[in-house]
């Protein structure tokens, strides 16, 4: 079974795709044609790449502003379970080490 | 140093004792277990252990993907430090940046 943080990682491991979030972090939105003036690929291959980000839930299309041209954006909170996930193995880590310092400080004769 | 891209966590503690004496405590399963918290569904797998410096092993739930854990033991005037890291280079590959993105992005 696919987890929906699993698809968020696997949609991020791709170097051209984190081209496309960083590039939606830094302007809010963008298209095809515009990552396709940014980034060396075909448009062809960055709407597939779009595709990707979309089902893994990272990109959705922004409400219409009666331009000629499709415009994505960064969905909100997409990447907050990666990020919760990370902070809580943080936690995790920090509260061994301190176990491990407690366990071997404690110990008679060292 | 580079910091490899697979990376998710990496922490340190230092620890008034001998590199010797952590090391007891990383591999002996029964003290092992204790510090990193007991799991009863959890999978362990030692790949490399070098006493007294470098550990390393694979661990994982059911049918989760596997994380490769590292611990290095330096020396230091007051005992030893250990660093942690822990990956993932299957599934995660750039789960530093996702985390990173999402603290610059999502409302709090």
């Amino acid at each position: 079974m696919i987890e929906p943080l699993d698809l968020v990682f696997g949609a991020l491991a791709d170097p051209t795709r984190r081209g496309v979030v960083e590039a939606l972090l830094a302007e809010g939105s963008t298209s095809v044609p515009a990552l396709s003036r940014q980034l060396p690929i075909s448009r062809q291959a960055i709407a597939k790449h779009l595709s990707i980000l979309d089902g893994a839930g990272l990109v959705e299309r922004a409400p219409g502003d009666g331009g000629r041209e499709v415009r994505y954006r960064l969905r909100e909170g997409a990447l907050r379970p990666a990020a919760d996930w990370l902070a809580e193995a943080d936690r995790a880590w920090d509260r061994r080490l301190r176990a491990l310092k407690r366990s071997v400080e404690s110990r008679p004769g060292r | 140093m580079a910091v490899d891209e697979r990376e998710l966590v990496r922490r340190e503690v230092e620890i008034e004792a001998a590199p010797e004496q952590v090391w007891d405590a990383l591999v002996d399963e029964e003290r092992r277990e204790a510090w990193l918290e007991p799991d009863p569904e959890r999978e362990l797998r030692i790949e490399t252990a070098a006493a007294p410096e470098w550990l390393v092993w694979w661990w994982w739930h059911g049918d989760e993907p596997p994380h490769r854990v590292e611990v290095v033991l330096l020396p230091v005037p007051c005992g030893t430090r250990v660093i942690v890291t822990e990956s993932a280079p299957a599934v995660f590959p750039l789960a530093r940046m996702a985390g990173a993105f999402a603290l610059a992005l999502a409302p709090a």
